[in-house]
């Protein structure tokens, strides 16, 4: 970060729209000299260009003077555009040759590529974005789903800081009705209603609470849904995998025991990457390779938002025993995370299964990784895991960071509806609630000021 | 320049900060001219007669702990003693008096007579003498120079002092004083930001004139804990009460009727006055949902028959202020001695004062008190301490004495004042401390008897005295730590007749005393040898009983102190940090704080600026020891026509 900070008066570019082909490409230069740099490759643009205006014109290689491209450059004054410096924005046609010819060019011109995510911290230096908006728009920019970035963009458009400044405006009250009742105890005014400071306190709580739950499901948004496929070896783990992903990920063989390391494949299931990991089968087993991943194995059940408990038909219809390791039944008949999907369907009649398979498996899926449709069956259970959460409609918390501050909030709400429980002194209250504010005000990248100070002057009537 | 030096320090003005001020100087030696335009009204009580109050009352603890006078002062002319907040938690309890005003006058106009090395002079300071940016005396109005190494003004409300009673104005600071002119004018030609401030008081009446019975009396406690710990455990005085009565409807219907006559209201006034001390007439328009509000009537001394009505501050002519009045239960014939004004003053923006109370662009000027934007007798009292403090290190050539956030509420106040400015009348709340529960008025002694002791003014028996107490309550707490109690049958049967759960095994008498229900005195019925004084183990039990909290404040403070120790290059130059905007620079270079925690709690700078001068710095290695002896003060803001 520093040695960022200290090329900082340099000139920066990078492309800001998608590379690939497409309709146009966008390539931003910012920094003092945005203007003079991107002049000497597209010289039409005037001296006095104006802020805010599109000038259309042709950009030329420095040296030859040969064509590149027709372009269109929009330029921004010093402290009117995205990053607050002096910026140009080149659209060109969209194509990765071009983009890579103008950047040549750009280079030659003086700019430098920008860093990752330095555009932004530049606008964050230059005050154009908070804290929670740069932070925001650092995630924008590693998003790899449209489903994420719908969140993005729903957090800089403020959603989250709606919910914060919420909280914050509720602790601020309970604390400058506190304070009040310290500072102007002699006073003629209403001492603390405590209960309506447990009823404010207790829904700012919730709010708390319904916020970090939502930070599951940012996880999800950010590092996908994990779908885990586990039971006893040579149960076609590997093989549902493979016809989920449509590709041969992993390797299939007859003999049990195949897979001995996690297998990780990666699908798009309405928009939210979903991360399939093939595991190795649930045995006890002296094969020290096997044996490492097996545990493995259980970890990645311990994580996964999904678990795919697959049983072999032709073994299930047989007895439990046969399709599952001891035990597993209780522990996973229990888990509201795990979903059993009886494979090898092939093997068996309808009939059979409908009269043979033991009754306490009630599968999700009954399945062959021979047939096509099964997919179908297979990617619907992994929707329906997903869609019992409804992150689309909610503010999500994005940010580790949030996760955390967020998590402190919680503990001094918590704390201080239990002190006053206990009758404990406003100073008491007041100082958990303290590092309450402190918390909701670094999310918001705010700091404290004579807010609960200016909060009694305007709730209280006061003066001697 | 070689002109005689007549005084080493001069003090322009003789209320609460300016006593404090000269005394401080005066008693180490320093050969200090104090100048009043009335020396009839030393330390004169221009409103209420009360001293203390919440985070007031543990200022004046303070101040007496370093060695002031106000503590003793108002202990010595004390008629009601009370402890604010008595039943919440002892880091916001507060002491207040009422005191007798003409004795507290007279108590400290014989303290000053008795002082060595100082000397008293009626006249006006009209102008300072500036030179080179530095002040070297001042101006009297015959054009007499009198010359100091160091000048601490103290004006208060004097300065361009205007008095509105209706829509009449009459200069002066205060009834029957004039005001004081060309002191701010002049600093405001050198390039002060110098804005007014208003205040307000309210009517006084005459005692026969007020039907008591139609009032509530309130008296002060009976268990005393004098202000001063030199004052012994009694106090000189008999205790009188204060009454207490309410407004009317009837008394707002006046008042409203009437707002068009306010000079607040229609305008004349262009000073903030303070939001926690607003006059009857904005109590009324802003709150007027409430139909009454209450007020006290308090005594302004034994022997006399003026009553001070707390709460009625008005500027409402008087003819309205007499309707008004007489609508108050027990006022029905009321007879106003001296009726209710407001009076609006010059205050320089306390931004371009150091921690030190010096003024950035003229060294040995100093100043303390409401010309700082302050309010209130002991808020005055304890920058006019420091400020005395501050130039008599200069004098003698000792580091500049700076309390810490975490140490007292004179450092709240202190660096609040330079570091945030204020637009109104800045009066101590408790809240203002964020290091609140250390910063109690029982542990003052333990906070501050190290400053004390460097400081010096305590007489060697006082010191002594204070370091006992000290050291009696560490070791009480000591004491308290390492000796157990054990589950026998007789201890078991006498914590069952306290109340208190009995013992599963032995544990310390800490342990114990934790327990809510539990007190320090209860302790010797279980044969623990106590120490009887209060002074002793009120503090340590308040220590034990709040341990878990006061650790976790600790621990506030070491987190704090990672910035507080930061020092900033006091010429560093913000307008070369990226990352800062246009009014950060602005601010920063204005105030120049001394260290990164300064810096954070300016208005107006945000923690992203914080974090780019970290970055700076640290990409700088510019980081460097703060050094206080550096006298050389540029400043760039400030003309250079003297």
């Amino acid at each position: 970060m520093i040695q960022k900070i200290l090329k900082e008066h340099d000139t920066i570019f990078a492309l800001s729209t998608p590379p690939g082909y497409g309709g146009v490409s966008v390539l931003r230069v910012s920094g003092s000299s945005a203007a003079a740099i991107t002049r000497k490759v597209a010289r039409f643009l005037p001296e006095s260009a104006e802020s805010h205006r599109l000038y259309f014109g042709t950009l030329r290689s420095i040296d030859s003077q040969a064509e590149i491209d027709e372009v269109l450059v929009a330029y921004f004054t010093h402290g009117k555009s995205y990053t607050g410096e002096e910026t140009c924005e080149i659209s060109c046609h969209g194509s990765p040759q071009i983009v890579e010819l103008i950047s040549k060019e750009l280079v030659k011109a003086g700019a430098r590529p920008a860093g990752r995510g330095e555009f932004s911290y530049r606008a964050f230096m230059n005050g154009r974005l908070d804290l929670v908006q740069v932070e925001s728009v650092l995630t924008l920019i590693e998003s790899q789903s449209q489903e994420e970035a719908k969140q993005s963009l729903r957090q800089l458009k403020g959603h989250l800081s709606d919910q914060l400044l919420r909280i914050e405006d509720t602790i601020i009250w309970s604390l400058a009705h506190l304070e009040a009742s310290i500072d102007f105890s002699t006073e003629d005014i209403e001492v603390v209603d405590h209960v309506e400071l447990r009823h404010r306190l207790s829904l700012g709580l919730q709010s708390v609470n319904k916020m970090l739950e939502s930070y599951k499901e940012g996880r999800i948004l950010r590092d996908g849904f994990h779908v885990v496929l586990c039971g006893l070896p040579n149960a076609g783990k590997s093989s549902l995998m493979n016809l989920i992903c449509e590709e041969e990920r992993a390797i299939v063989t007859e003999i049990p025991g195949t897979t001995r390391d996690i297998v990780e494949s990666r699908v798009m299931v309405d928009g939210v990457r979903v991360i399939l990991m093939d595991t190795a089968g649930l045995r006890d087993t002296e094969d020290l390779v096997e044996k490492i991943g097996v545990q493995k194995s259980r970890q990645s059940i311990q994580e996964a938002d999904l678990i795919l408990y697959v049983l072999a038909a032709d073994q299930a219809v047989l007895g439990l025993e046969k399709a599952m390791e001891p035990g597993d039944l209780e522990k996973f008949q229990s888990e509201p995370r795990c979903q059993f999907v009886l494979n090898k369907k092939d093997l068996v009649s309808t009939e059979i299964i409908s009269n043979q398979l033991p009754t306490s498996i009630k599968p999700a899926a009954i399945v062959s990784s021979f047939d096509y449709k099964s997919r179908d069956l297979l990617i619907q259970v992994i929707r329906q895991a997903m869609g019992q959460k409804k992150w689309a409609d909610q503010s999500v918390i994005l940010q580790a960071r949030h996760f955390e501050s967020l998590g402190l909030v919680q503990q001094a709400l918590e704390k201080v509806l239990q002190l006053e429980q206990m009758n404990m002194g406003a100073e008491i209250l007041s100082l958990e609630l303290k590092h309450a504010l402190v918390a909701v005000q670094e999310i918001l990248g705010k700091r404290y000021d004579d807010q609960i100070i200016d909060r009694i002057f305007k709730e209280f009537c006061l003066g001697k | 320049m070689s002109k005689t030096i007549d005084f080493d320090v001069i003090v322009v003005g003789a209320g609460h900060a300016g006593v404090e001020a000269c005394l401080s100087t005066a008693r180490r030696g320093l050969k200090t001219l104090m100048i009043t335009t009335n020396l009839q009204r030393i330390s004169y009580m221009s409103c209420n007669p009360s001293i203390g109050g919440l985070a007031k009352g543990h200022m004046v603890r303070e101040i007496d702990i370093l060695g002031g006078q106000m503590g003793l002062a108002a202990d010595a002319t004390c008629i009601q003693f009370k402890r604010l907040n008595s039943r919440k938690g002892p880091a916001v309890r507060g002491t207040r008096v009422q005191s007798d005003k003409h004795r507290y006058n007279a108590y400290m106009t014989a303290v000053l007579k008795q002082q060595p090395n100082l000397h008293l002079l009626e006249g006006e300071a009209k102008a300072l003498i500036l030179e080179n940016h530095q002040c070297h005396g001042v101006r009297l109005e015959d054009g007499s120079e009198i010359r100091s190494k160091a000048t601490i003004i103290t004006t208060g409300t004097f300065m361009n002092g205007v008095m509105h009673v209706g829509l009449e104005q009459t200069p002066g600071g205060r009834v029957g004083d004039k005001a004081t002119q060309g002191i701010s004018d002049q600093l405001a030609a050198y390039g002060f930001q110098v804005h007014r401030l208003k205040t307000g008081t309210p009517a006084r009446l005459i005692k026969e004139s007020i039907d008591w019975s139609k009032t509530v009396p309130q008296y002060g406690d009976e268990k005393i804990f004098p202000f001063s710990l030199r004052s012994g455990p009694q106090l000189p005085l008999p205790q009188a009460a204060c009454f207490l009565s309410r407004t009317t409807a009837e008394t707002h219907e006046i008042i409203r009727k009437n707002l068009d006559k306010s000079p607040m209201y229609c305008g004349m006034i262009e000073g903030v006055g303070p939001r926690y001390c607003p006059s009857i007439e904005d109590k009324v328009v802003r709150f007027s949902q409430r139909d009454s509000h209450q007020t006290f009537l308090e005594p302004e001394g034994l022997d006399t028959n003026l009553i001070y009505l707390q709460g009625i501050s008005t500027s409402l002519p008087v003819d309205v202020q007499d309707q008004f009045l007489k609508t108050i239960p027990g006022l029905e014939n009321v007879k106003v001695a001296r009726y209710g004004y407001a009076v609006e003053y010059d205050f320089i923006e306390p931004t371009q004062i150091w921690h030190r109370l010096e003024t950035r662009p003229f060294e040995n000027l100093f100043l303390a008190g409401q010309i700082n934007g302050t309010s209130g007798y002991e808020e005055a009292a304890a920058q006019g301490f420091l400020a005395g403090i501050n130039a008599g290190n200069k004098i003698l050539g000792q580091e500049e004495f700076v309390l810490g956030r975490d140490q007292a509420y004179m450092g709240v106040l202190v660096d609040d004042l330079v570091t945030k400015g204020t637009i109104e009348p800045y009066r101590m709340f408790t809240s203002r401390a964020e290091h609140r529960l250390v910063l109690r008025e029982d542990n003052t002694l333990d906070r501050l008897e190290h400053a004390a002791q460097q400081l010096g003014l305590l007489s060697q028996t006082e010191a002594t005295h204070l370091s006992n107490l000290k050291f009696r309550r560490q070791q009480l707490l000591e004491k308290l730590q390492t000796t157990k109690v054990f589950p026998t049958a007789s201890t078991q049967e006498k914590l069952q007749k306290l109340g208190t759960p009995v013992l599963q095994k032995s544990i310390s008498f800490e342990e114990l005393l934790r327990r809510g229900e539990l007190t320090s005195l209860d302790m010797i019925e279980l044969d623990f040898d106590m120490d009887l004084d209060p002074l002793v183990h009120e503090p340590v039990e308040i220590e034990v009983k709040y341990a878990g909290y006061i650790k976790k404040q600790h621990e506030f403070i070491q987190q704090t102190k990672r910035f507080e120790e930061l020092y900033l290059d006091q010429n560093l130059e913000y307008r070369l940090i990226r990352g800062l905007s246009n009014e950060e620079v602005e601010k920063l270079s204005r105030i120049r704080p001394r260290t990164l925690g300064q810096a954070q709690r300016i208005s107006g700078v945000n923690p992203s600026a914080i974090q780019a001068i970290m970055v700076h710095l640290k990409g700088r290695q510019t980081l460097k020891e703060y050094q206080p002896h550096e006298r050389t003060i540029r400043s760039t803001e400030v003309p250079l026509e003297t």
